[in-house]
C-alpha cells in the first residue's frame, strides 16, 4: 500500500471536469486508488463519490493506493494534480 | 362557495374532484419484483444506462460541431457518470439484495448522491448538481419510458391541480381519467395548451394560490367563464350539469367536411397535427388528410434527437391511426429556440456559448441526424404513402442536399427495399430568398407548402410572439402568396397553405381571392374553417385580389376583408376568432 498528500489548488477545486480527468487517469490502473477529504473516503474511478467530496480549491487531501500498480499510479496522479488537472480555464465559467 | 378567477386557456366546463400534482416529481413506482425478475430488471437498467450514453455521445458530437472541444468536455463529465461501475454497483445490488424495481433502485442511489452534494453546500460546485440533475433525469426517463413501468396515476375522474405541467407530465398521468386542467404556469401557445385543445379539455392557467382548491372538494371549473367554483352549493352543481350535458351534446356533432365551396370550387381542408397524441382525440370521420404532421415533438422534452427505431414507431403509429387519408410528414424544423428545448439541459441554460447554437440548417449540417429521420420515414413508406416535406428551404440546393442524404438513407437500408423515389418530396415556402427561385424550385419538388407564419417573419420582420396576426393581412402577404400559386400552376404541382393565415376567417376571403385551394389548419379551427368553406362564393368575389393588392397596408387590407365578409355572410365576427 503507497500513500501520499496531495493539494488541490484548481481555481474550483475538484469540480466535474478535474473530477473526471482523475478518473481517467485512475481508471488506467488494476490498483484500488482511494482519495480521503475531510475523513470522507472516496474511490477515484467513481466520478459520484468524487464529486459528492466538494473538494474545495487548497484542499488537503491523502490518496492510497493498493495493488500491483501501486507505486507507477501515485506517481502520475501526483504529476496530474500537480499540472491542476490540465483543466484550461477560458473564462468564468467552472 | 368560492370563486377564483383565471385565464381560459382551452374551453369547456368540467365538474369533479380533484387530483393535485406535483410537476418535479416523477413517478417512482414503490413495488419490488419477485427473484424471477431480478435479471430483468437489471437488464432493464443496463439498457437505460446504454441509451443514455448513445444519446449524449450525440449531443457531444453536436457540441464539438457548433462549438469546441472545451464545452465537448462537460458533457464529458456526465458520460463519465453514466459509466461509473461503482454507481452501477450500487444500483444493482439494491435490485438484487431487495428486490426494488429499477427505477426505485436507481432513484434511490442517486437520490444519496444528490443529498450529499447539497450538504456539501459549497457554492464551486453548483454545477455538479446540475451535472447529476441532468443525468437523473435522463436516466429516469429512459427506465419510466420502458413500457414495463408506465402506469397511470389517476385512477378515476379528476381535474388536474398542478403549479405547471408538460405535456409528458399529462400523459403519465392516465389522460383518460383526466377530465379538466388547472395551472399556475402556462400560456395559451404552450405544448400543453395544444393537449388539452387536441383532448378537448377545459383548461384555466394563472391561478396563485392553488392551496385554495383542496383535494377533499367537488369543485366546477369553467373556463368558458374562466373561474373556478370550489364549495359549490347544490344548486350551482345542479345547473353546470345541466349545462355540461348541453354542451357535450353539441361537442358530439358531427361536423362533416366538405370538399368544395358554395359555388362548386373544389376545395381541400386538410389539419396539422403535432403531437400523435392529438390524433388519437380525435374521431376518425372528423377529418379528411393530414396536410402537416409535425416531427420536432419526437424530440421535446427528451434532452436528445430520437433514434431512428423509436421514430419508426411513431411515424408507423401515425399511419395506422391515419388510416388511407392523405399525410404529409415534415422533417424536423428546429429554430433555435426550439433545438435548445429539446436538449433541455440545464448547462445550456447557465452557459452564454449556447446562445446561438442550432439553426435551421441544423440537419442539413448534421446529416445523421437526417438520415436517420429519413431511415424511419423509408422504413414506413412499405406500409403506405404518404409525402415529405422540407421546412424552411432558402435555396434548391438544399433540397437536392436533402435528397442526396435520402438517397444514402435508402442505400443504407437497402435490405428494406424502399425508395425515395417512391415518396413525393415538397418544400415549404416560408424564406424570403426562395420566392425568387420558385420556378426552378418547382422542378425539383412535387408539392409546395405554404408557411405563412414564418413567410411574415421574412417578409414583414414581424416577431413571432408580438402580436402578429395583423401582418397576415399585408398586401406583401398576399402578393406574395399569389406568386407562389402561380409557380406552382405553372409546373402543375399541387400548393397547400398551412399556417395560422388559413385558419382566419377575413384572411382566408383573400387567400381564395389569390388563388389558394387548399388550406391545412389547426384541429381547433377546423370546424370554423369548414363553416367558412361552405359559405364561400369564389364567383361572387369578383376583383378582391386586385383590390388588395392595390392596399398599403394590412390595416386598409383588413377593413376591405371585413366588409367583403359582411356582405357575403351577414355576419359579424371578431378578429382573430379563427385562432382561437
Amino acid at each position: 500500500m503507497e500513500e501520499k498528500e496531495v493539494t488541490i489548488n484548481n481555481k474550483y477545486g475538484l469540480h466535474s471536469r478535474p473530477a473526471s480527468a482523475l478518473v481517467k487517469k485512475a481508471s488506467n490502473f488494476d490498483s484500488e486508488i482511494k482519495l480521503i477529504y475531510d475523513g470522507k473516503e472516496a474511490n477515484t474511478k467513481s466520478i459520484l463519490g468524487l464529486m459528492v467530496l466538494a473538494i474545495e480549491p487548497g484542499a488537503e487531501v491523502k490518496i492510497i493506493a493498493e495493488g500491483e500498480d501501486e507505486k507507477e499510479a501515485l506517481e502520475e496522479l501526483e504529476e496530474l494534480i500537480e499540472n491542476d488537472f490540465f483543466v484550461e480555464y477560458d473564462d468564468e465559467d467552472n | 362557495m368560492r370563486i377564483i378567477k383565471g385565464k381560459k386557456i382551452s374551453k369547456g366546463i368540467s365538474i369533479g374532484p380533484v387530483f393535485h400534482y406535483k410537476s418535479d416529481q416523477l413517478y417512482i413506482p414503490d413495488y419490488n419484483v419477485d427473484e424471477s425478475e431480478v435479471e430483468q430488471e437489471i437488464d432493464n437498467f443496463y439498457l437505460a444506462i446504454n441509451n443514455c450514453i448513445e444519446e449524449l455521445q450525440q449531443t457531444r458530437e453536436l457540441v464539438l460541431h457548433h462549438l469546441d472541444e472545451n464545452h465537448a468536455k462537460i458533457i464529458d463529465s456526465q458520460l463519465m457518470i453514466l459509466d461509473d461501475t461503482s454507481f452501477h454497483d450500487e444500483v444493482i445490488s439494491l435490485i438484487k439484495n431487495k428486490n426494488n424495481n429499477a427505477i426505485k433502485a436507481f432513484n434511490k442511489v442517486i437520490t444519496v448522491y444528490e443529498e450529499k452534494i447539497a450538504e456539501s453546500n459549497s457554492s464551486y460546485h453548483q454545477q455538479r448538481d446540475i451535472d447529476i440533475r441532468d443525468i437523473k433525469k435522463r436516466i429516469l426517463h429512459h427506465l419510466i419510458n420502458n413500457e414495463n413501468y408506465i402506469d397511470g396515476q389517476i385512477d378515476s375522474p379528476s381535474i388536474l391541480v398542478s403549479h405547471s405541467i408538460s405535456p409528458s407530465d399529462f400523459f403519465n398521468l392516465e389522460p383518460k381519467n383526466i377530465t379538466g386542467i388547472i395551472t399556475t404556469e402556462g400560456g395559451s401557445d404552450s405544448h400543453l395548451a395544444i393537449v388539452a385543445k387536441a383532448f378537448g379539455l377545459p383548461y384555466i392557467s394563472g391561478i396563485e394560490k392553488l392551496d385554495l382548491i383542496t383535494d377533499q372538494d367537488e369543485i366546477i371549473l369553467d373556463a368558458n367563464e374562466e373561474k373556478i367554483i370550489v364549495n359549490p352549493v347544490s344548486s350551482k352543481k345542479k345547473d353546470y350539469r345541466k349545462e355540461l350535458a348541453e354542451y357535450k351534446k353539441q361537442q358530439n356533432r358531427k361536423i362533416e367536411i366538405v370538399d368544395e365551396t358554395k359555388d362548386g370550387t373544389p376545395f381541400d381542408i386538410k389539419i396539422n397535427i403535432e403531437f400523435i397524441e392529438e390524433l388519437q382525440g380525435l374521431d376518425e370521420n372528423s377529418y379528411k388528410g393530414i396536410g402537416l404532421f409535425r416531427t420536432e415533438f419526437l424530440g421535446l422534452e427528451r434532452n436528445a434527437f430520437p433514434s431512428e427505431e423509436e421514430q419508426y414507431q411513431v411515424y408507423r403509429k401515425v399511419l395506422e391511426t391515419v388510416g388511407d387519408k392523405p399525410l404529409v410528414f415534415r422533417t424536423f424544423d428546429f429554430g433555435r429556440d426550439k433545438f435548445i428545448d429539446m436538449l433541455d439541459m440545464e448547462m445550456f441554460h447557465t452557459d452564454e456559448a449556447y446562445k446561438d447554437w442550432g439553426g435551421i440548417r441544423l440537419c442539413l449540417e448534421n446529416p445523421t441526424i437526417m438520415k436517420n429521420q429519413f431511415k424511419a420515414m423509408l422504413r414506413c413508406s412499405k406500409i403506405r404513402s404518404f409525402k415529405i416535406m422540407l421546412p424552411m428551404i432558402s435555396s434548391v440546393e438544399e433540397v437536392r442536399q436533402a435528397k442526396e442524404i435520402c438517397h444514402e438513407a435508402e442505400a443504407e437500408i437497402e435490405n428494406e427495399h424502399v425508395s425515395c423515389d417512391n415518396i413525393d418530396i415538397g418544400a415549404m415556402v416560408e424564406t424570403k430568398s426562395i420566392l425568387y427561385n420558385l420556378g426552378e424550385l418547382a422542378e425539383e419538388v412535387e408539392f409546395f407548402s405554404i408557411g405563412t407564419n414564418d413567410l411574415a417573419y421574412f417578409l414583414l420582420g414581424s416577431d413571432r410572439k408580438e402580436d402578429s396576426i395583423i401582418h397576415h393581412y399585408h398586401p406583401k402577404m398576399f402578393k406574395a402568396i399569389r406568386k407562389i400559386v402561380k409557380a406552382g400552376q405553372e409546373k402543375n404541382i399541387p400548393v397547400t397553405l398551412c399556417g395560422e393565415m388559413g385558419a382566419d376567417p377575413y384572411a382566408l376571403l383573400g387567400l381564395a381571392a389569390v388563388g389558394i385551394r387548399s388550406v391545412s389548419v389547426s384541429t381547433n379551427s377546423l370546424a370554423q374553417i369548414n363553416e367558412e368553406i361552405k359559405n364561400l362564393d369564389i364567383e361572387q368575389m369578383g376583383e378582391l385580389d386586385s383590390l388588395i393588392f392595390n392596399c398599403e397596408d394590412s390595416e386598409t387590407v383588413l377593413s376591405i376583408l371585413k366588409e367583403y365578409y359582411e356582405n357575403f355572410t351577414g355576419k359579424q365576427i371578431e378578429a382573430n376568432s379563427g385562432t382561437e
